[in-house]
């Protein structure tokens, strides 16, 4: 197994060689812009690069990271390899943070201080503290060296590749979701230690008090996060915690213990809960009542129920399939997907059109302005037509609950950027086609940034409102507001988190989540009485009650094995417990407050590439007729980036060499290629010009000049890709264009080539993600050149074609593929090797390939081939060469025999 | 005209255009904000170019009373110093009259026209006269147009018709139907059908059909374009010009079929300055921004001419295009199926 491991680290690097002819990295939507003015703070553990509207935040994550570096330290035994280097830009407003390792560890948090507007007290609030802490300790256990490569690198010594022979758990780094760029959450940290000590870290450690989070506890990363844990757990907990953990897992099929809960509670107790844990797992499930499952495993969410009762909808998210919303019927005969796409939690309404009354899901969707922020437009869905329509646009809706008694109106919280959060009542005005005419809005409360709501619902007859409201120092409690936004007052209050309000029908309940008995349960206070009785046992925790209109089942997530999932059980009020009461929990003496380093141990001066860029590891380059090694680097912000390939050609013996530099830094972006080959030398230089870089767009230039074999040519390239609609068929096109003049201004010849992809996402989908169909068109002509059409890979492919089997001055080709997802392996191997191996999804496709090469087109002349391939996500090397293996066969229709082919096919 | 002087051609009107464009724009936005209810004048440039005439440069000007409209028009070509006219009256877009030499004509291969139209929009007169839009007859209303044009007068002359033009009467039907479809698809077929005699031998009859299907989603359009004539009295430069975008030379037929899809994309959006209106129309006017946009495609485009075969009857050609909407202009790059590349700037093209 290893030498096949160790032979696809060869060819990856190989390929990896092979690239250094390509330009500079990309300039990635989620990178720090290389051309602000940046600054950096030097602690001695830690290296903070900032824009200096961040000075404030760069004192706090540096203090964090110097707790991180002791505390790591102290429970994971291990140090980084290197000064790791915090880079805080302010790009979104959703708080983002990413890990690379290679060439340099390096943190990056964007928008780290989400809710503050007034410094440093607020920075406490805001989750850098814990973000710095979980992202230094991700550094500290990504690259300690395991005792394999311990050995290795005794024996290579630290010359060759010391920054790659470190990688460990190397499964959990790669299966986290990209999309957002998180990277290694805190609970994950907290459970690393958990499994390799066994012991829990301690408040003071981590410096993260429970009443200073301001998230739900969830997180997007739960369910592919979960999975790995438990795996973990099996392999690494003491025997008595792991038969105890088998039992609850045989007895039940959830596993009560989970990352996020955790972070939860951590903060408080974690030895108690701890202990509550195993003394649960040993105990015999007493008779609780059945609960019905409606959702799948991942990420379930704020249940809303159809007005009539007999269905419901929930929010979804899976590490492994597009977020959306689905919809389920009441006994869960039916689960399907309703809207794909990032959305907030809905609610259910009703239209009238005409003397008919249609069913409309009205909820937050978040789409990317031009400016790659975030604008959650508020979005109305109908049920009868599918149709779906925006009702506000350039607002940022973060929650809507419908008046159960006023199909028109809506209880709206709005975030302002700059000022806090404000609650709406928004009035429809529509017209007699059931379409919306106008919103009238109604602000009834504007909330400072040291206050928001966080969940909210609206009392039967409209005229109060129930909010979870989060206080900075105060936690998060339950009041009640009256309908004009003037009478405020408290339900629920005491240092238990308390969240997720709903009335039941008939108005005599208020039920709410609650964390006063550590693992959050859902409570019920009957409004007259003022008695609060228990209504779940769920183990791991219970969140987001909704009552039916028929009042006979009450939804709600539950977290368990399977992440979040929705769950529904009979609504009877006369079956419940009377609830503990709120106790004060045990603060924890020695969580000292996070103080500012003293100014003698930092120093501060504007940012400089120019250490970073001293290259500090070389990899062997091996293929076929050439030896030799090479290095890549880029300073953190990627102001410069480069790669050099240094060997020797076996045969006739000659020196090979490769340079490339990109500088960002400058507009437009710069970019140098130097090759010396055996047979000359060639050099290229580019200068890029990024037009328009978003989440949904990217436009850019590039005007070029090569130098090969006495020619010179003069290049113009632009670059394409946009993302269109949303949901299902959403489409992501890309155009590539290249003129090229080439040879000398008195005869020159020219050249055009065109690309053209498009990939639709269809609305069907198996368990591992969506089916897409996609086509790609290629042309190109030249008055002097040739084009070489076939192979399974190259600039022209064909499929069951070879290379070469037509040549021309002009071609065109097109491919169409139906692609499916078949296995999410996401299967990782070998973390203490020097070459890790990470398997992604699987997926195969049916294709049609067609092309003709010949210096007149003729489509009477063009070669067909069809068949199958798989495509397997492969990473190589510590996330340094990411590819897809490529295996199939096609069959060409003016042949008798199908060709098999094997491609790798590298994504740098 | 030749190819050289076309593009000469189109650079002046490039320039033109960047003057005249804007001004007339806030002009035009101007008189909308404060315009009377009664008294309704829009204002458009003409900036056109003919074999004839070379580049002609005027305006049209709407004034609208009531339920009238006059339409009054005046250009004046650069090469022959000739001025050209017309003028016409409309009542409630259901009918229109007008008289006039000016440079457009419905007769397929001709650039001009001289004499009496009359018109009438089918539809609004149904609207007129009570008709009722309900069921599918009223959705198919609301989508589509239907209208029809007669003439009685002179065709410009060609250059081998020595001055004088044919003397024509002809009738022709425009219908325009638009659908739209699911998952934001959209379906537009156009159809257009002429007939006329010349009136020196009112017994024979010339006659036109051309048809054209678009389907669009998102940035992505699938066309289809068929045409067909009848031409027994050999009118001179009756002929369907084909308009590849790949092709160096005008391609012409009397039976073609087309076929072509295209991607376009917007680039993006150069704001070139603003006018301030207070300083033209006083104080509370405000500023007019003027901004150009700059979209850009791909294309390929095929088809058959199937009354006489180029080649081997076959035609596909590809290529990009940069398309400045606001000035009406086109820049292609193109390479056709022989391997002839053509570059061309094109102007007057409509979004």
């Amino acid at each position: 197994m290893r030498t096949g491991i160790t032979a696809l680290g060869i060819v990856g690097l190989c390929l990896l060689a092979l690239s250094a002819s390509t330009s500079g990295q990309p300039h990635s939507s989620w990178m720090p812009n290389p051309r602000l003015d940046w600054q950096e703070l030097n602690a001695e553990h830690v290296r903070v690069i900032y824009t200096p509207d961040l000075a404030d935040a760069a004192q706090i994550a540096a203090a964090a990271a110097e707790r991180a570096h002791a505390h790591w330290e102290k429970r994971l035994g291990a140090t980084p390899p290197a000064t790791p280097t915090l880079v805080l830009t302010d790009r979104g407003d959703a708080p983002r943070s990413r890990i690379r390792l290679v060439p340099h560890p390096v943190l990056y948090l964007d928008h780290p201080v989400p809710q503050s507007s007034d410094g440093w007290t607020t920075l406490h609030g805001s989750g850098l503290v814990a973000q710095v802490i979980s992202g230094y300790g991700a550094i500290v256990d990504r690259t300690r060296v395991g005792e394999f490569s311990a050995d290795l690198r005794a024996v290579v010594g630290a010359v060759a590749a010391p920054g790659v022979a470190k990688p460990l758990y190397l499964s959990e780094g790669l299966t986290v979701p990209t999309e957002l760029g998180q990277a290694t959450s805190l609970p994950e940290m907290v459970t690393r230690v958990w499994d390799e000590t066994g012991e829990w870290p301690s408040l003071a450690e981590l410096s993260a008090p429970h009443v200073q989070q301001n998230g739900l506890p969830v997180a997007p990363t739960a369910g592919a996060m979960g999975r790995a844990w438990l795996n973990q757990l099996a392999e690494a907990a003491s025997p008595s915690i792991d038969a105890a953990l088998s039992q609850l897992y045989a007895e039940r099929p959830v596993v009560p213990l989970m990352a996020d809960p955790l972070f939860a509670t951590i903060g408080r107790s974690s030895e108690p809960f701890y202990r509550r844990l195993i003394g649960t797992a040993s105990q015999t499930p007493s008779a609780k009542p059945e609960t019905t499952r409606l959702s799948p495993s991942g990420r379930s969410l704020d249940p809303t129920w159809a007005p009539d009762g007999t269905a419901l909808v929930y929010r979804h998210d899976h590490a492994e399939r597009r977020p959306g919303l689905r919809l389920a019927t009441a006994q869960g005969e039916v689960d399907r997907s309703l809207i794909d796409g990032r959305v907030g939690p809905p609610t259910w309404s009703r239209m009238q059109t005409g003397s008919a009354q249609t069913a409309t899901v009205v909820y937050p969707r978040t789409r990317h302005g031009t400016d790659g922020r975030p604008i959650m437009d508020l979005v109305e869905y109908r049920l009868d037509s599918g149709v779906e329509r925006r009702l506000t646009t350039d607002e940022r809706i973060e929650d809507v609950v419908a008046f159960p008694n006023d199909p028109s109106r809506f209880l709206v919280t709005r975030s302002e950027p700059g000022l806090g959060q404000s609650l709406l009542v928004f009035r429809l005005i529509r017209n007699a086609q059931g379409d919306v005419r106008d919103i009238v809005r109604r602000v009834l409360r504007t909330f400072a940034s040291d206050t928001r709501v966080l969940g909210m619902d609206v009392a039967p007859d409209g005229e109060r409102f129930a909010l979870s409201l989060w206080k900075r120092h105060d936690g998060t409690d339950l009041v009640s507001l009256d309908r004009w936004g003037q009478t405020m007052t408290s339900i629920v209050a005491g240092p238990s988190e308390t969240r997720d309000p709903a009335f039941s029908p008939d108005g005599q309940w208020l039920l709410f989540a609650d964390d006063r008995s550590d693992v959050p349960q859902i409570y019920a206070q009957n409004r007259e009485s003022r008695e609060t009785y228990q209504v779940t046992e769920a183990p791991a925790g219970a969140f987001d009650p909704a009552v039916s209109p028929t009042g006979d089942r009450l939804a709600f997530v539950e977290f368990g094995s399977g992440g979040y999932t929705v769950r529904t059980l009979s609504y009877d009020p006369t079956r419940w417990p009377r609830a503990t009461p709120i106790s004060d929990h045990e603060a924890d003496p020695s969580a000292p407050a996070l103080t500012p380093l003293p100014t003698e141990d930092v120093s501060t001066a504007p940012y400089r590439a120019g250490a970073d860029l001293i290259p500090n590891y070389w990899l062997p380059l091996l293929v076929p007729s050439n030896v030799g090694v090479l290095t890549q680097n880029a300073d953190p912000i990627r102001q410069h980036s480069y790669d050099v390939s240094l060997g020797l050609q076996v045969a006739p013996l000659d020196l090979l060499y490769a340079f490339s530099y990109a500088n960002t830094q400058i507009y437009p972006n710069l970019s140098i290629q130097l090759r010396g080959t055996p047979g000359g030398s060639a050099e290229t230089v580019r200068f890029r010009f990024p037009l328009q870089i978003d989440l949904e767009s990217r436009r850019a230039m590039t005007l070029g000049w090569r130098h090969e074999g006495g020619d010179n040519a003069f290049f113009l390239e632009g670059h394409l890709r946009d993302v269109s609609g949303i949901g299902r068929f959403e489409r992501t096109s890309r155009v590539n264009v290249e003129g090229a003049l080439i040879g000398t201004p008195q005869s020159p010849s020219h050249r055009l080539q065109l690309r053209w992809r498009e990939r639709i996402r269809l609305p069907v989908s198996s368990a591992t993600g969506a089916h897409h169909l996609s086509f790609d068109v290629q042309t190109a002509w030249s008055d002097e050149d040739q084009f070489r059409l076939g192979g399974a890979s190259g600039p022209f492919p064909l499929r069951g074609a070879p290379r070469g089997e037509a040549v021309g001055h002009q071609l065109a080709r097109a491919s169409l593929a139906y692609r499916v997802p078949v296995w999410a392996i996401q299967w990782a191997c070998c973390g203490a090797t020097p070459w890790p191996v990470f398997l992604d999804t699987l997926a195969s496709s049916l294709f049609v390939d067609m092309g003709t090469a010949s210096d007149t087109l003729d489509p009477a002349n063009a070669k067909l081939s069809a068949g199958v391939e798989f495509q397997l996500g492969v990473s190589l090397g510590y996330g340094l060469a990411e590819g897809r293996l490529r295996a199939g066969l096609a069959y060409r229709f003016d042949t008798d025999s199908p060709e098999l082919f094997l491609h790798f096919e590298p994504r740098f | 005209m030749s190819n050289h002087r076309r593009q000469r051609l189109a650079t002046i009107v490039l320039l033109v255009g960047l003057i005249v464009g804007p001004v007339t724009v806030a002009l035009g936005q101007t008189d909308s904000a404060e315009g009377s209810p009664v008294v309704t004048p829009g204002l458009r440039p003409v900036i056109t170019s003919s074999e004839r005439d070379g580049l002609l440069l005027g305006f049209n000007v709407d004034l609208g009373f009531s339920d009238w409209t006059t339409t009054v028009g005046g250009a004046y070509g650069l090469n022959s110093r000739a001025v050209r006219y017309t003028a016409g009256l409309q009542y409630r877009q259901v009918a229109s009259l007008s008289y006039g030499d000016w440079p457009e004509s419905d007769v397929r291969g001709r650039e001009g026209e001289s004499g009496i139209q009359i018109g009438a929009d089918l539809i609004a007169l149904y609207r007129w006269l009570g008709g009722r839009e309900r069921g599918l007859v009223g959705q198919a209303i609301q989508q589509s147009t239907l209208s029809g044009t007669g003439f009685v007068g002179e065709l410009w002359p060609l250059g081998a018709e020595d001055g004088t033009g044919p003397s024509v009467r002809y009738l022709n039907l425009n219908s325009t139907l638009q659908w739209p479809l699911p998952f934001g698809f959209q379906l537009e077929t156009r159809g257009e059908y002429l007939t006329g005699q010349p009136l020196a031998s009112p017994d024979r009859t010339f006659s036109t059909f051309h048809s054209r299907t678009r389907l669009s989603v998102g940035q992505t359009q699938f066309q289809f374009e068929m045409g067909s004539l009848d031409n027994p009295v050999a009118l001179p430069g009756l002929q369907f010009d084909l308009g590849l975008r790949s092709y160096a030379e005008r391609v012409q037929a009397e039976r073609y079929v087309l076929a072509a899809v295209e991607q376009q994309h917007h680039l993006l959006t150069a704001s070139l300055f603003q006018i301030n209106l207070a300083q033209i129309f006083g104080a509370g006017a405000g500023s007019l921004p003027v901004d150009m946009r700059l979209l850009g495609s791909v294309f390929f485009e095929g088809g058959w001419i199937l009354d006489e075969p180029v080649s081997d009857g076959a035609l596909f050609g590809w290529g990009v295009s940069l398309f400045w909407p606001e000035l009406e202009t086109r820049l292609t790059v193109g390479v056709n199926h022989e391997g002839d590349p053509n570059l061309s700037l094109e102007t007057g093209v409509l979004p």
